[in-house]
This record gives structure tokens, sequence and C-alpha cells, in this order.
């Protein structure tokens, strides 16, 4: 097996002597990042030049722009800085309900830390990964890196790993978990709409939201499209917004609607991996059966319970929904990827949904 | 990934290009990635089923190869998983510490897995995905010691795929199906012994499937042919299950409840759930004391189990299901521990003397006689039509069932052979 990746390594070095050396000078002159697709992945991160200074300080360079979510998929409560970087010269193009369409060489770099002490964030962190998703000829292509115990750099994995983190949490109790860096295999198992990888977080729903900026709050579509990364945008009353799932000032259904979109509906959508359930998510299902609402499971194993339906209004303790969602077991747990805690907040507020809905399944 | 490809293809032509120089034949690039249990870690393993590309090999040698996560594939085509043997090769998960499947497969096409066993998975053994010709065979999915309700749910478990080959297999003790095709097209199970599962062989919301040949003893239930509402592939239609040997299964049922196979009566042989186009015959169904056949709607398994349903292209009914030559026999021992069908069953039978055919009798209003339930040449036709539509007045006289209904085509499909 090492042969091919010999092989493979040899023309990397060809090509990179043919095509880095030139393109660093051009891209030096325009001011953009001198990443040449051909030639990903590349070995380490810091190769992208994504950030300037110290790397762990995530600073990012002219151009590589930060950004955040209204309501973001849980992951073992690691946190996430979140980048987007578009070449000088290409713009995506606005989706009303989908992933924006992005153009070729678009790269979203998604940092995951903890800090060690969750009330007190100048109590320094710890970066375990970023993954990248590039645009590549149409296809999106899956990248990770693994930070080093230093910091100072994070090296490309294909195979991920698993990976023991402690940190004191919110409630001030030491808490510590082995957290799962995805392979590249298991990137698809989240990201697949009908078989083709796309990325999850960068909708117009969850995109809509403020952001301090080093030069000032604005909007971050505002923002995109004053970065010319986004074209076609509605004007800021026509744009949907997605629920910030812990403000309690949001409406309840509303928060918890938009929870399960973004940590389920991915999966649980008629074209996502889970369709076999039957059983659908996102934000705009309407069938209360489809929901889960009365609805038997197809193929839940453990995770049934030994409960009858997805959901029994006004009764949560007796919801598959709640159940799966409130265990870490293998068999169990929903999601089956990427959370090997429990999500409590989550789970409360699913909790507070499921006991105000009314009706029974009888 | 597209640059490996785009890589590989530059070396694809480098290759040609200097070989033809010196002969005529192409150099073959194809890659074994070979596996010893003493020194393959989850990471070596995983590593090359992601590297794998079209026409290369995993091979597993003999012994106990040990893992703490799935292995994972995705997106390959003219996939080879081979081990030294059912017996000989043992992939085990018992220290599993991530991924609910053993060896689940996405979206890949011409998958062979042939000759190893996967051993105590914490979920389902083997889950393929979204695949288009997928082979298993001489493949097993086992879970050891006393059989619990805390074992995975399927031993071989393809969903949503086309072509699929079940061929020569073994499953012991899954909580839910040994070996489970869901939402399918075009499959084959055949060959295969299944033993100690709630039910062995379950072919649900499918079409086109061949079920011959296997042996099924002391499940809860033998072989199952179901459909459900709910689903995107409803009234599943075209199932042939013959020459199969179903005995003894009155394995008590150990199902988490709330799954549907959790409602198995203890003692079935074949159990017909509102499906359509099903031929049963030539099979041997010995002592499976409660239901030797069950032709069920899914009215009566909604009623007993309080479901309701909203699906309006769904289809509760069993229909055009046809039964003949198949050797049956019975005794009325009756299995200790029974599922509340199963009670509710038996209640009828005080004595255990239940007739081989149990048809709940609730019919499509739109259809009529050879259209519901043929029964043709049976050396032995205990029957009884519950009439469960009509306040259970049971009715013994199997006359108005018997005829004589064309056969099924045979389905053949694409999948690799080893």
């Amino acid at each position: 097996m090492w042969i091919k990746m010999l092989r493979w390594g040899l023309f990397m070095m060809i090509i990179g002597m043919i095509v880095i050396i030139p393109n660093a000078c051009q891209n030096d002159e325009d001011g953009d990042l001198p990443i040449v697709l051909e030639n990903l992945p590349y070995d380490n991160l810091s190769d992208y030049q994504f950030f300037t200074g110290d790397m762990s300080d995530l600073m990012p360079a002219d151009r590589v722009l930060p950004y955040d979510l209204n309501t973001p998929l849980f992951s073992d409560y690691a946190q996430k800085a979140r980048f987007i970087w578009i070449p000088k010269g290409r713009t995506a193009t606005y989706s009303d309900h989908d992933a924006m369409d992005f153009p070729l060489g678009t790269i979203i770099i998604k940092n995951f830390y903890f800090d060690n002490d969750f009330t007190n964030p100048s109590q320094g962190r710890r970066i375990l990964e970023t993954r990248l998703l590039v645009k590549q000829d149409t296809a999106w292509q899956p990248i990770s890196y693994v930070w080093n115990e230093a910091q100072t750099d994070a090296e490309f994995s294909l195979v991920g790993g698993d990976i023991l983190v402690d940190w004191t949490h919110y409630d001030g109790t030491e808490r510590s978990t082995y957290y799962h860096i995805p392979n590249r295999n298991e990137c698809t198992g989240c990201h697949n709409l009908d078989n083709v990888l796309l990325p999850l977080g960068p909708k117009a729903r969850n995109l809509n939201k403020d952001y301090d900026y080093e030069d000032g709050t604005m909007n971050q579509l505002d923002k995109w499209v004053e970065m010319d990364y986004l074209q076609n945008v509605p004007g800021i009353g026509s744009r949907p917004r997605a629920a910030v799932y812990d403000d309690p000032a949001e409406e309840l259904n509303f928060r918890a609607r938009t929870y399960l979109d973004v940590n389920c509906g991915h999966c649980h959508n008629p074209l996502g991996p889970a369709k076999n359930t039957g059983l659908t998510l996102t934000i705009e299902e309407m069938d209360s059966y489809t929901l889960g609402i009365c609805k038997p499971p197809i193929a839940a194993g453990q995770g049934s319970g030994g409960l009858q339906f997805g959901i029994v209004p006004g009764e949560p303790e007796n919801s598959i929904m709640h159940y799966r969602m409130n265990s870490t077991e293998l068999d169990v747990m929903m999601p089956e990827l990427g959370r090997s805690v429990n999500h409590d907040e989550g789970i409360q507020l699913i909790y507070d949904w499921i006991a105000q809905l009314e009706g029974d399944c009888n | 990934m597209i640059k490996f490809r785009n890589l590989l293809g530059l070396l694809a032509i480098v290759a040609i290009a200097i070989s033809s120089c010196k002969d005529d034949t192409p150099e073959d690039t194809s890659t074994t990635y070979t596996f010893e249990a003493s020194t393959a870690t989850q990471a070596d393993v995983q590593e090359a089923m992601i590297l794998f590309e079209d026409g290369d090999k995993i091979v597993f040698g003999p012994g106990t190869f040990t893992f703490t996560s799935t292995l994972s594939v995705d997106s390959k085509t003219n996939l080879v998983i081979e081990g030294a043997g059912m017996n000989e090769t043992i992939l085990d998960f018992t220290d599993q510490i991530s991924g609910a499947e053993g060896i689940k497969i996405t979206n890949s096409d011409m998958v062979l897995m042939n000759g190893f066993t996967v051993q105590n998975a914490e979920g389902d053994g083997i889950k393929a995905t979204d695949c288009e010709g997928i082979t298993f065979y001489q493949v097993g999915a086992v879970w050891t010691g006393d059989v619990s309700q805390d074992n995975g749910a399927y031993g071989l478990y393809p969903v949503l795929c086309k072509h699929v080959n079940i061929d020569d297999c073994y499953v012991r003790g899954a909580s839910d199906a040994g070996i489970y095709v869901g939402q399918s097209e075009f499959i084959h199970v055949k060959n295969s012994r299944v033993e100690e599962n709630v039910a062995g062989i379950e072919i649900e919301n499918s079409k086109f499937s061949e079920v011959f040949n296997n042996t099924a003893m002391n499940n809860t239930g033998g072989i199952l042919i179901f459909d459900l509402p709910g689903l995107t592939l409803v009234n599943g239609n075209h199932h042939r299950v013959y020459n199969n040997t179903l005995s003894s299964n009155s394995h008590p049922n150990f199902a988490p409840a709330g799954n549907i196979v959790g409602s198995v009566p203890s003692g079935t042989g074949i159990m017909i759930l509102a499906a359509k186009e099903v031929e049963v015959f030539n099979n041997t169904i010995t002592n499976n004391n409660v239901m030797g056949i069950g032709v069920i709607s899914y009215n009566v398994v909604a009623a007993l189990g309080g479901l309701t349903w909203e699906d309006e292209n769904y289809i509760p009914y069993c229909e055009q299901i046809h039964i003949h030559d198949n050797t049956m026999s019975r005794t009325n021992d009756l299995p200790t521990e029974q599922t509340d069908m199963g009670n509710f069953l038996v209640a009828f039978y005080s004595d255990g003397d239940l007739p081989h055919f149990i048809y709940d009798g609730w019919e499509n209003p739109d259809l009529a006689g050879a259209n519901v339930l043929c029964i043709e040449n049976q050396a032995n036709e205990d029957f009884v039509d519950l009439n469960a539509d009509a306040g259970f007045a049971l009715n013994e006289d199997v006359t108005p069932y018997l005829c004589q209904h064309e056969r099924l085509s045979e389905t053949s499909i694409n999948a690799p052979t080893p």
C-alpha cells in the first residue's frame, strides 16, 4: 500500500515544483492567499496561510472572513471558530434555502477547540482540529488537520482519531471525554444530500445575524456582499432567519424546530443518510407523522428504549426522540456521530417543546 | 479524493506510456492491502478503506482483529473485502467506543465481502446503504454469549440498495433481525443459516426478492416478509420464499419494545405482514408451534400495538399471497414466553392445537378470491381465518382459499460473485 502513496508523493512534489512557485509570486501581487487547488491537501494547516501571527491565536489573514451561526451543530461542547475564504474575483450566489452556491476554490474553515474553563475563557484553550471544505472542480472535498500539543500547527489526517479532552464546564464541574475526530468517510455521514457532499452551516437563515467585525458590527450577509463574497442577496426584510436555540426570548417551537433542523435535519431529510427511517426533521417539514409525532420507529433497535413513538405529545419521557438525545450509548444515541456527551441544553429544549405539544397517540 | 484520482490518472498515463515502449501488457496498478491480526491497527485498516481505489482489495489474514470504532467505506466501486474464512477471520468490536455499526458501507457499487465474521458490534454488524451490487458471501455476524436485548439490532443489514446478494452467511444473536434487507430491490438471500435472533431473515418494504435454501432455527420467527407505512418504498412486492428449512423457531422474543419485530409471536415459521405478491413454496416448516405460516394485515398489528399511521399511499393488507407445496408439521408444545400477539393467538387454542395457517382475514375491500390468498397442494391444510375485521369470529374452513394462482417469475440480480 505504501508504494502507491510514495508514487502520489512523488507526483505531488513534481506538480508542486511546477505550479507552486510561479503561483506564489502571482498571488503575492494581488494580495490573496497563495493556495493552489491541485496541490491540496497540504501537509500542514500553516501552508494555507489562513492565519497571521501565532497560529493558535487564529487571527485571520486579509480576506479570510470570520462568521458565526444563529444555531450551531452540537459537537461535544467543542467551540468553533469559523472562517471562509473565496479567491479574489469570484463570488457565491445567494440561496434562500440551501447552502449558498459557492464558486471554485472556496474554502470553509472550521476550528474546533475547548476553552480550559468555560466560565473563564482567559484561562486558555486547546485547539483540537481544523476541518476544511474545499470546492474543488464541482465537488466539495473534506480535508482535516489535527493540531499538535504545542498548538503551533496542525497536520493533515485521513483517519482522525479519539482525543481525551478535559475542561471546566459552565456549571463549574470538571468534565472530560474522548473527542472523536472523524475520518474522511465519516464526513459524508452528515455532509450528504442525495450522496453529494455539501456544507451544512452557511445557509442564509443561519448566517442572517450581526457579527462584531474588526471594523464594526454588521449583518453577516451584508458583510459578505461588501466583500464581494456573495451576490443576489435580497433586502434585509426578505431573508429567512433561523432561531437562536438558547435565546429564551424566541418562541419555543421556533427554537426547537431550528435545533432539530440544524442537529438532525441533514440526515433526517428525504435526501439524507437517514431517509430510510421515514423521519424528517428539517425546518420545513409540516407533516406531524413524518416529524415523528405518534410514529413508530422503523429500525431503531435499542434506540426505541421500549417506547412506542418518536414523539408522544405532552410526554417527553415517553418519546423516543428525547430518549435517544439523552443517551451516550453507541447504539441508542442520536445523533450517532460527533457526540459522546449529552447536550443538556438541547435535551431540555426538546423536553420543553414535547411537553407543550397537544394531542395523544391513541 | 479528486486530487488522488487525478494523480492516479496521470500515473496511469505515464505507466501505460512507459510499458507500451517495452511490451503490450499494461501495468497492473491495483493494490492489495493485506492485514495480519497481530499487527493491524484501526487506523491502518481505516486508511486502506479510504485510500482504496477501483480494483484494489482489502485482505484480512486469519485470527481475531480488534477494533474500537466503526470501519467505514464510502463512495467506492469494485470494492473487495475478504478474510481467510467465516470461522477463521474474526473482526471483533467488543471494545467499541465510537460508531453504531461494525462495518458501514455507503454509496458504493459492486461490493464483495467474502470470508469473515463481524463479532459483538455495538449496534448493527454490517450496514450498507445506497449501494448497487452488494454481496455478502460466507460472511458472519454474531453476538457471543447469552442472547440479550442489548445485542445489536441487525446482523447483515443492506438498506436502500439494489442487487443484493447474501449467500452462505451465518447470523446469531441479533436483537432485531439476523439478515435484514430493507427498502431494497433485486435481492437474493440464500444458503444461509440464522439462529437465536428475534427474526431470522426479514425482507421489509422491498421488491423482487428470492429467499431460498436457508435454515432458520430457534429464532423467535424464521422468515418475515413485512411492509410498513411511512417509508419512501411502500407496498413492496414480488417475493419468492422457497426450499427453506424453518425449525423450532420458538426463542423468546428479546427485541426491545417499540420495534415492530417485538410483536412477532414466539413460535413463528413464516410471517407475511401487509406484503404483496408473495409465493411461499417447498419449504419444510417444523415445530413452529404458534404460527407456522401467518398472513397478517398491518391493521391487526396496529390495533394490538396501539399504533396509528398516516400514509395515503400505503396499503395495510396482504395481497396475492400464494402458498403451495410446503411440508409442515408441529406439536402442541407452546413456547414458554410469549408476546402480546402470541398470547392473543394462543388464547383461542388453549390446548396448544393451533392450525398451521393463521390468516387474520382483514382484506383489502377492493380485492377478492385468489387475489388475496391462495393455498394450493398442501398435504396439511389446518387453517384459521381470524376474521379480525369481524369481531374475531374464527372460521377454520380453508375451502374459500383453496385455489390455483400463477407462479411469480424468478428474479435475477447483478452483484459480484467470489
